[in-house]
């Protein structure tokens, strides 16, 4: 969902953060007639959802992203060398880069793909021939096709028809023809298999749907949940035990999938949660691209940088192993630091350049909102980027996309000897044209001038004291980053927003408008002191909109 | 497969590199021999992003083949005979953000309207590849920047695809292109002395994984949906290329000898130029005959420290206003892009082929997303014509296009490459003055 800052939206924004989407909490809704008309049942709704009335919308085939590709032959077979890394950029739509969408597959793409099937089949058979081929084929003579149809199961995340194996079996032949052994026999039905759509896109089904309509809403079969469940939480492929699920058909009942989820969640695979969303909702690879100036900021250097990075991701690392609330994110005073860091941060006691635990000042500091990584990536070389800040808050955090200075206007005016950048925007927006955008980002930003290029704490700025008074786009006035963290906690457009980037993560698709009730009831619920991440993960993988799919 | 010793590519090498053969006529291709196909043409873009300082440093002067550079111009000067400069191109589709309209219609002259899909149309370069189909190991190549970490920039919420894609084979299938010089290169590089019995078996073993592909592609697609029926053809018609490149065969062995492999952990600026040096060794051993490079992504912002005039992003430098210290800051990014497709067009006018140099049989078209970068406008885009086109063009000349649309020259242009189609996205009449 694109929302740009037409006056409707800033109005909406000033709704959302004021008063309520209760309307549709409620209100119980169609619900009742809902489950009519859509032909799932009533006993497809799981709970936490339900009020709102769900008409999902179209995810389709969605081919693996680089990212996903190499985490997934990492899985699969011990392959450390990342060959999507050679592959084209996948682009973003809607702001993460799994967008079914987007995903295409071009000429290009496609030979790299062969090299790489190549190559990663080579690399499985040197990590672990022993492992694939389980058996000896001069004894058993269903070896080959045995070992196919155990590879075949992982690599296309569901077991292979009867067809799919003869078909795998004519480049054992074709290899056998040319000459080859056993070993490569399998090696190069295993390259197929790695070119196949059944490995590089989610998720070809085995049979036919020929007999649903267009339009037709089904739920997911228990193959295609493990999968959107795998990518969702893990950016991977299904293991070996969540496949088992699959194949005891317990994935539906939602007692079995929470503890499936919960068991995935623990797992070390979960990082991709991290590096995949938390990277790309935050917009966080941005802070590769910023330059303080090696003057004014000498401590900053390539090491900072990553240190200011690695931060963040032990922040969501603690925050998703105590499975605590997603509030935390605009709240918390624990955070991680080294001694760098804590220099900037301006806590003392802290040394080496291990990141440890540290507690903030609650006067100063509140979540990620006042972490070094995101002041630092929304800065200029010497001065914080007022209008950078406030455009990161609104898109990241409340879902709006500003759009960009109309054509041929003229630039912010320069600044007045003695003025701050402040009283430079403040001037700025005077013309009105500039303002009907600049209202809502400006004081958003301007929240944040107690925090210099680097994130460091100040109080005066070219001399004059900080003014940090910023106003929501209700019209509420609030007092620097952490006035500003606490209304956006209370807020409802905050939770909304969370479930709403989680959503477009976990589907790869943008969200309907028909979506926006239960985005916000999710939100609401989930993103409270009460509910924690694990919960908020829950809502949206029992949510019908995650579990269902529409016939195309 | 094409019999090798008598392919077109073979005469290219031997005639235009001047190793190995000489250009003898019994080794000349049917269509060269009867006198009618003189040279093989090639077709290159390339697009910057953030257009130029117009009003400061893109002013031309005079008219015809007597006029005059502008201040980014001066690296130009010892092409001016070589290339030509557009006056009054206006290339304005309306209804999204600058950047992505800018870049989706640099090749396509197309709008944009969809925010949840990135499509477009058909690209000048994909319809000249159709036309020609040229029987060369790449069909073509298409070559990007080198990567942002946080993945290419999208323009104000929308699709990314649409500032990171100048070529589309269809509305919905894009070129993505390549970020490693040292990929692109590999794509080519074939040393001599490869023993042609292993290449024929690494051929059929890839051959019968395709085929592996496309049946598996044939059994499924009936199970699917429209959309996604769509997306699997897209695939297909990719695999099918694929089997078309190797059916072609690799780049002849030997060619590229000599030629440095550009390694990897380049910066911006040795990229550009390893990216560069791997278009002109494709086009000189025939590798393919056209290519689009994206030298940087539309809304592209760079960091052009390097050049000593402050520390400056590209597109945030644009936006930055019109004082001296910025308006000199970017015009030295353009001269910076100037100075690389000078360049460029040294490294192909050093290669003689059979009826003049590499530069005479090629086009070369650069341009960007916006004119006036201050200001974005679409309007007097910044574009450049180089080369000859194996007589096709008449380069050295100010081309005042007021009055035309901006398709009917890329429709031109494929009329200049011999692929004559009727029309082009809302152009029927090609552009008449190249």
């Amino acid at each position: 969902m694109v929302r740009n800052c037409s006056i409707e939206a800033v109005r909406m924004l000033a709704v959302g953060l004021l008063l309520t989407a209760a309307a549709c909490k409620d209100d119980p809704g169609p619900s009742a007639d809902t489950d009519g008309e859509d032909g799932t049942g009533g006993d497809e709704d799981t709970d936490g959802v339900g009020a709102c009335e769900q008409a999902p919308g179209r995810v389709g085939l969605r081919r693996l992203t680089r990212a996903e590709y190499d985490r997934t032959v990492r899985d699969l077979f011990g392959v450390s060398s990342a060959p999507a890394q050679r592959f084209p950029p996948d682009s973003s739509t809607g702001g993460f880069d799994n967008n079914a969408k987007s995903l295409t597959i071009s000429p290009q793409l496609a030979s790299l793909l062969l090299d790489a099937a190549e190559e990663v089949a080579a690399e499985a058979m040197a990590n672990d021939a022993g492992q694939i081929i389980a058996c000896d084929p001069s004894v058993v003579p269903s070896c080959a096709r045995d070992t196919l149809r155990s590879l075949a199961r992982r690599v296309y995340r569901r077991p292979p028809t009867e067809a799919e194996l003869d078909d795998l079996m004519t480049l054992v032949a074709f290899a056998e023809d040319e000459g080859d052994g056993f070993a490569a026999g399998i090696e190069h039905a295993l390259q197929a298999m790695l070119m196949a759509p059944q490995f590089l896109y989610l998720s070809v089904p085995a049979d036919s749907m020929g007999r649903l309509q267009a339009g037709e809403r089904v739920p997911l079969d228990d193959y295609a949940l493990a999968s959107r469940l795998s990518y969702f939480v893990w950016g991977s492929t299904p293991d070996d035990a969540l496949l088992d699920r699959a194949e005891a058909g317990e994935l539906h009942d939602p007692d079995a999938l929470r503890a499936e989820l919960d068991r995935m969640l623990a797992d070390p695979r979960s990082e991709a949660l991290y590096n995949s969303f938390v990277v790309q909702w935050l917009q966080l690879g941005k802070l590769a691209a910023a330059t303080p100036d090696p003057d004014a900021f000498p401590q900053y250097s390539d090491a900072l940088r990553d240190e200011m990075l690695e931060e963040t991701r032990l922040f969501f690392e603690d925050l998703r192993a105590r499975d605590g609330s997603m509030l935390e994110l605009l709240t918390s005073n624990r955070t991680f630091a080294n001694e760098e860091l804590a220099a900037i941060y301006g806590v003392e006691g802290v040394t080496g350049s291990a990141l440890v635990p540290i507690e903030t000042d609650p006067t100063q500091r509140a979540g990620i909102l006042t972490m070094p990584a995101v002041l630092t990536m929304t800065s200029g070389p010497q001065q914080p980027n007022i209008v950078r800040r406030g455009v990161w808050l609104a898109e990241a955090l409340l879902c709006v996309t500003p759009p960009p200075p109309p054509a041929g206007i003229p630039p912010a005016p320069d600044p007045s000897p003695g003025e701050t950048e402040r009283e430079r925007l403040e001037r700025h927006r005077q013309d009105p044209s500039c303002a009907s955008c600049h209202d809502l980002i400006d004081p958003l930003g301007f929240g944040f001038e107690s925090y210099d290029a680097l994130g460091q704490w100040r109080t005066s700025v070219e001399g004059q004291p900080v003014d940090d008074l910023g106003t929501l786009p209700d019209g509420t006035d609030f007092r620097g980053a952490v006035e500003l963290s606490q209304a956006l906690a209370q807020s409802e457009a905050f939770p909304t927003c969370v479930a709403e980037k989680l959503v477009t993560y976990a589907l790869g698709r943008a969200t309907t408008a028909q979506e926006d009730c239960m985005l916000a009831e999710i939100g609401l619920d989930h993103v409270t002191p009460d509910s924690t991440v694990s919960d908020l993960v829950w809502a949206v993988v029992s949510s019908d909109a995650f579990q269902m799919e529409i016939a195309g | 497969m094409k019999p090798r010793s008598l392919s077109r590519r073979t005469f290219l090498r031997a005639a235009g590199v001047g190793i190995c053969l000489p250009a003898l006529p019994s080794l000349l291709p049917r269509g060269a021999r009867a006198g009618s196909d003189p040279a093989t043409k090639r077709f290159v873009a390339l697009f910057f992003p953030n257009g130029t300082t117009m009003r400061q440093d893109w002013q031309l002067g005079g008219s015809g083949s007597s006029y005059t550079m502008g201040s980014a111009h001066d690296a130009l000067l010892p092409f001016q005979n070589r290339l030509s400069m557009f006056r009054n191109l206006d290339g304005d589709y309306g209804g999204a953000p600058d950047h992505s309209r800018g870049t989706a219609s640099f090749l396509t002259g197309a709008p944009i309207s969809d925010q949840n899909t990135p499509q477009v149309d058909v690209s000048i370069d994909q319809v000249i590849a159709q036309q020609l189909d040229p029987p060369t190991p790449i069909r073509s190549l298409h070559l990007g920047p080198t990567p942002y970490s946080a993945g290419p920039p999208s323009d104000t919420g929308w699709p990314s695809g649409y500032n990171t894609y100048i070529s589309w084979s269809s509305p919905t299938a894009p070129n993505a292109p390549l970020e490693s010089a040292q990929v692109a290169f590999d794509q080519i590089y074939v040393p001599g002395g490869s023993d042609p019995a292993m290449a024929d078996a690494r051929r059929r073993r890839r051959q019968s994984v395709l085929d592996h592909t496309l049946d598996q592609i044939d059994t499924i697609s009936p199970r699917l949906g429209s959309e996604d029926a769509l997306k699997l053809d897209e695939y297909l018609t990719a695999v099918r290329e694929v089997e078309a490149s190797l059916q072609n065969g690799d780049t002849e062995p030997g060619c590229t000898d000599g030629a440095t492999a550009p390694g990897t952990g380049l910066s911006f600026p040795e990229h550009t130029r390893a990216m560069l040096d791997v278009v002109a060794l494709a086009l000189r051993c025939d590798a393919t005959r056209i290519v689009t490079y994206s030298m940087d992504y539309g809304f592209g912002n760079k960091d052009f420290t390097f050049l000593g005039l402050g520390s400056h992003k590209h597109h945030n430098l644009s936006h930055s206003g019109n004082t001296p210290e910025i308006v000199a800051a970017h015009r030295g990014i353009v001269q910076w892009y100037m100075e690389q497709l000078a360049y460029f067009l040294g490294l192909l006018q050093a290669v003689d082929e059979s009826s003049g140099t590499l530069l005479d049989n090629s086009i070369v078209y650069m341009g960007s997303d916006v004119g006036d970068g201050w200001s974005h406008s679409h309007a007097d885009l910044p574009a450049i014509l180089a080369g000859g086109g194996a007589g096709a063009l008449s380069p050295g000349r100010l081309i005042d296009a007021s009055g035309s649309s901006y398709d009917s020259v890329l429709l031109a242009l494929a009329h200049a490459m011999d692929a004559p189609v009727p029309g082009f996205s809302g152009a029927t009449t090609p552009f008449g003055g190249l």
